[in-house]
């Protein structure tokens, strides 16, 4: 297997990890993506308690509107709490794009493939890597007694975030409570706030921990081996992790209050050994075989750059390329003897490396007549020199209900000469994104979720020497 | 299952439960696929066509589906069930942790406490099969199930050019449907035509992996957990079907892997410790439940002594009607003992309620004596019935 990269991305850097994944896809290198999906419910449920501290200054008659967010029909206004995004539609788009670029989505709990699922509507690949937290200071060598104190961890995030956790660990605790965070206000409640250099003074004395991450157990894992009772956010995923752990649901109080005695009570979590659960299991495409015929339609005597570069970069050794100037030309060419399976793509299209390979191997693995990949349209528009690439989306070789998603005809296929004679032949799927074509965007609107109104984003993408892709 | 679970913890025992819930959104969606069969060919494609766009979340108006009551008194059901185990939820797979954890979700006042075991091959299919010379058909394995519960991925198959076997316990009723329905005694021969194969579940799926056939395996059953080198798609959505299916056909074949260590077994509570004294809570005049007073003399913990003992530790009481599981004393000590907390409560299932059966929040009370501070903590499982 090739050596494989990673891009870690949040939303808001969702248009350049994009870029970076074209870029990737297009040298032929494989990737996987860290993209954590918020915790929609709880990031919802945070940000109205912040609303509720700023309306009530009593931290006991608070408790009522607390407990009515962790509902399970909770609703905020007319609205149900569940059914609110933190999502844009825009950056969901890109993220959909980048994950059909990438091999895998990188997580370090199954809970967070769900949610990405889910919130992407559709299925991913998932690689799952051991959760790791570099703010957890390392523990004692010696085994620690229990001390008195509840230690709220979460060294990166204000207390604005943590309004329900505060509102649920002071419910009913007499002990000390010590928040480990990014500073803040304690919006009226008997806790002391310090920063993370006071961790390792404080966890040293803790009775129990509960961790605030609802998006994943990477602390969790970490502060397990300080041999202390733990409560975790049950969307955290860190009872993947560790056994005995206390979940708590993160955008109720109530849970709070109750995973925080019960956890004092239990045994200090262990851990889980979990095996290798890297599922990812891709041969190395083909490189040798039956001789392919890729053929290239354009009005120009050469193929512009980034169509011969591509075909120059082609991992698949049993090539020939043949331009031709016409319909009648290319369907000449399709036609005649010598290959086993042609391709036909445009002037301004870029096959990926492993690109035939992949349809080489789906082909003779399946019998059948056809294989088909997804794309990456690259939409451009009209600009003084080259044209001006405005932005990205893949589009899937089989998703003819999706109006937004076309498919991509001839352009990503690979077919069998000369066809066998079956009544109903199925195309096959190759899995993965095999190339890169373009369109330019002629003042009608068209769909693309990257969306970027940055021209310095796709500098890729501009065709150097300029090159027309229209006669 | 409830009636069982209270027969274990009455006999002092701790137990472990599974529960094995089905693909999650699925229950009324593939009710309505099957039906859907039932309707003339060109009704179908337009019924289908309209589930598509639901995908198993909203009803016929486009609205989202809330919890119906018979999900919430299911839930307390399986709340109840959840709160005496040891281990409440043991899956087969993360996926069905998910699911299970949210099926108590709506009831339940803390969250479910779950472990992880691999999924055991299904007995159902066969070691080995005599692979046809051609392989030719799509074979959708359901094994006992009935084959309604593959009719998104029937009817998503129907003009896909390759032959659908579905082997399972009945047919799709319908006109003109586009599959061979074949019983679990036919099995074998089915999985010899196979190109693919779509299992039912991880269970299935580990066993048909060993036929070295390409799979492509439904997203929320879990086998992709365990199965390498299967395409996935979820099952309430159909046009994730074709896609997998064809990207199986140009698949290697698969391999099982990632089998999580065994659960260990179950920490024993001690039955020694500081001396409790133990009282049953009557008004003046009111006579003892006999079924309290057997259960509290029946209690494992060796160091209950009287409770106007001036040596005692802590102080409990059992309100009177109530019956307490063997262990009661013993899993309250524990707890005060390893927190260190002043009051420790325990829960209890409560079977007088309006909603049926629900789970009583702080049912009993164990108290240091003499303590001023030193917080609360609560027994993770419930430790027996309130108004018996």
């Amino acid at each position: 297997m090739s050596a494989v990269e990673w891009i870690d991305t949040d939303i808001a850097g969702l248009a350049d990890a994009l870029y970076r994944g074209a870029t990737f896809a297009r040298e032929g290198i494989p990737f996987d993506v860290r993209f954590r999906f918020p915790n929609d419910r709880s990031t919802v449920a945070n940000l109205a308690a912040r609303d509720i501290v700023a309306r009530d200054a009593d931290p006991r008659s608070r408790l009522a509107a607390f407990d009515a967010l962790g509902a399970y029909d909770a609703r905020l206004g007319t609205r149900m709490l569940e059914d609110f995004s933190t999502v844009p539609m825009a950056p969901r788009g890109t993220a959909r794009d980048l994950l059909a670029l990438a091999r895998a989505l990188r997580v370090s709990a199954n809970t967070q493939w769900w949610r990405a699922t889910f919130g992407l509507d559709m299925p991913l690949r998932r690689i799952l890597v051991r959760p790791t937290d570099a703010l957890v200071p390392a523990p004692p060598a010696a085994p620690l007694a229990r001390g008195e104190r509840v230690v709220v961890w979460a060294p990166q995030r204000r207390t604005d975030d943590l309004v329900l956790v505060l509102a649920g660990v002071c419910a009913e605790a007499d002990a000390p409570v010590d928040v480990v965070c990014a500073g803040g206000s304690t919006f009226g409640y008997d806790v002391t706030l310090h920063d993370g250099a006071a961790a390792s003074r404080l966890l040293a004395e803790a009775a129990v921990i509960v961790t605030t991450e609802a998006e994943n157990p990477d602390a969790d894992v970490a502060l397990a081996r300080w041999g202390l009772p733990l409560c975790s956010p049950s969307t955290s995923g860190a009872n993947m992790w560790l056994r005995g752990l206390t979940t708590y649901r993160p955008w109720s109080r109530a849970d709070i209050t109750l995973a925080v005695s019960i956890a004092r009570g239990q045994p200090a979590p262990s851990d889980i050994i979990f095996p290798d659960v890297t599922l990812i299991d891709d041969p190395e495409p083909a490189t040798d075989g039956p001789l392919v015929r890729i053929i290239v339609r354009s009005d120009n005597e050469r193929p512009c750059a980034l169509t011969s570069d591509s075909l120059a970069r082609l991992r698949y050794a049993v090539c020939e390329v043949v331009v031709c100037g016409s319909d009648r030309d290319a369907e000449a060419a399709a036609r005649a003897d010598g290959a086993v399976y042609t391709v036909t793509i445009e002037d301004g299209d870029a096959l990926y490396p492993a690109s035939i390979g992949r349809f080489v191997d789906a082909l003779e693995r399946s019998g059948e007549d056809r294989a088909r990949g997804d794309a990456l349209i690259t939409y451009l528009a009209e600009a003084p020199g080259p044209p001006m690439a405005l932005g990205h989306a893949v589009a899937g070789a089989h998703q003819p209900g999706d109006a937004e998603r076309e498919p991509i005809a001839l352009r990503t296929m690979v077919r069998r000469v000369p066809l066998n004679s079956r009544p109903a032949p199925l195309t096959v799927r190759v899995a993965a994104v095999v190339g890169s074509v373009h369109r330019f965007i002629d003042g009608r609107s068209a769909f693309f979720s990257a969306a970027p109104a940055r021209a310095d984003l796709f500098p890729a993408t501009r065709l150097s020497p300029p090159q027309p892709l229209r006669a | 299952m409830l009636a069982r679970a209270i027969e274990l913890r009455m006999a002092g025992e701790q137990f472990a439960l599974r529960l094995a819930f089905g693909d999650v959104r699925l229950v009324g969606f593939l009710r309505s696929a099957a039906e859907a069969y039932a309707l003339p060919p060109a009704e179908r494609d337009a019924r289908f066509a309209q589930l598509a766009k639901l995908e198993g979340i909203r009803d016929e108006k486009g609205e989202r589906i809330r919890r119906l009551p018979a999900d919430i008194a299911r839930a307390r059901g399986y709340a109840a069930i959840a709160a005496l185990a040891e281990t409440a939820i043991v899956p087969y797979d993360m996926q069905r942790m998910y699911v299970a954890t949210a099926a108590v979700d709506p009831v339940s006042s803390r969250d479910v406490r779950t472990e992880l075991v691999a999924p055991e091959p299904s007995a159902t299919v066969p070691h080995a099969i005599e692979r046809s010379a051609q392989p030719d058909a799509i074979v959708v394995w359901c094994g006992n199930e009935p084959a309604s519960v593959a009719s998104v991925i029937v009817h998503a198959l129907a003009n896909c050019g390759v032959p659908v076997v579905v082997v399972a316990r009945d047919a799709i009723a319908g006109a003109d449907v586009h599959a061979t329905f074949v019983d679990l005694a036919a099995g074998a021969v089915a999985l010899g035509r196979a190109r693919v194969i779509v299992p039912a579940d991880s269970s299935d799926a580990v066993a048909l992996a060993r036929l070295g056939v390409p799979m492509a395996v439904r997203w929320a059953s879990g086998a992709g957990e365990y199965v390498t080198a299967a395409s996935a798609f979820r099952s309430w959505v159909e046009r994730d079907v074709l896609p997998a299916v064809s990207a199986a056909l140009a698949a290697p074949p698969p391999a099982t892997t990632n089998v999580p260590q065994p659960m260990p077994p179950l920490e024993a509570i001690p039955a020694h410790g500081p001396p409790v004294a133990l009282r049953i809570g009557v008004e003046i005049g009111e006579p003892i439940a006999e079924a309290t007073a057997q259960s509290v003399a029946a209690q494992q913990y060796a160091d209950v002594i009287s409770s106007n003992a001036s040596d005692a530790v802590y102080d409990l009481t059992v309100p009177n009607g109530a019956i307490v599981f063997p262990d009661h004393v013993a899993r309250l000590v524990a707890v005060a003992e390893r927190s260190g907390a002043a009051r420790v409560f325990a829960s209890a299932l409560d079977f007088t309620t309006a909603e049926g059966v629900t789970v009583e929040g702080d049912a009993f009370r164990l108290e240091r004596r003499g303590a001023t501070r030193g917080g609360v903590a609560r027994v993770a499982v419930a430790t027996g019935l309130w108004r018996a």
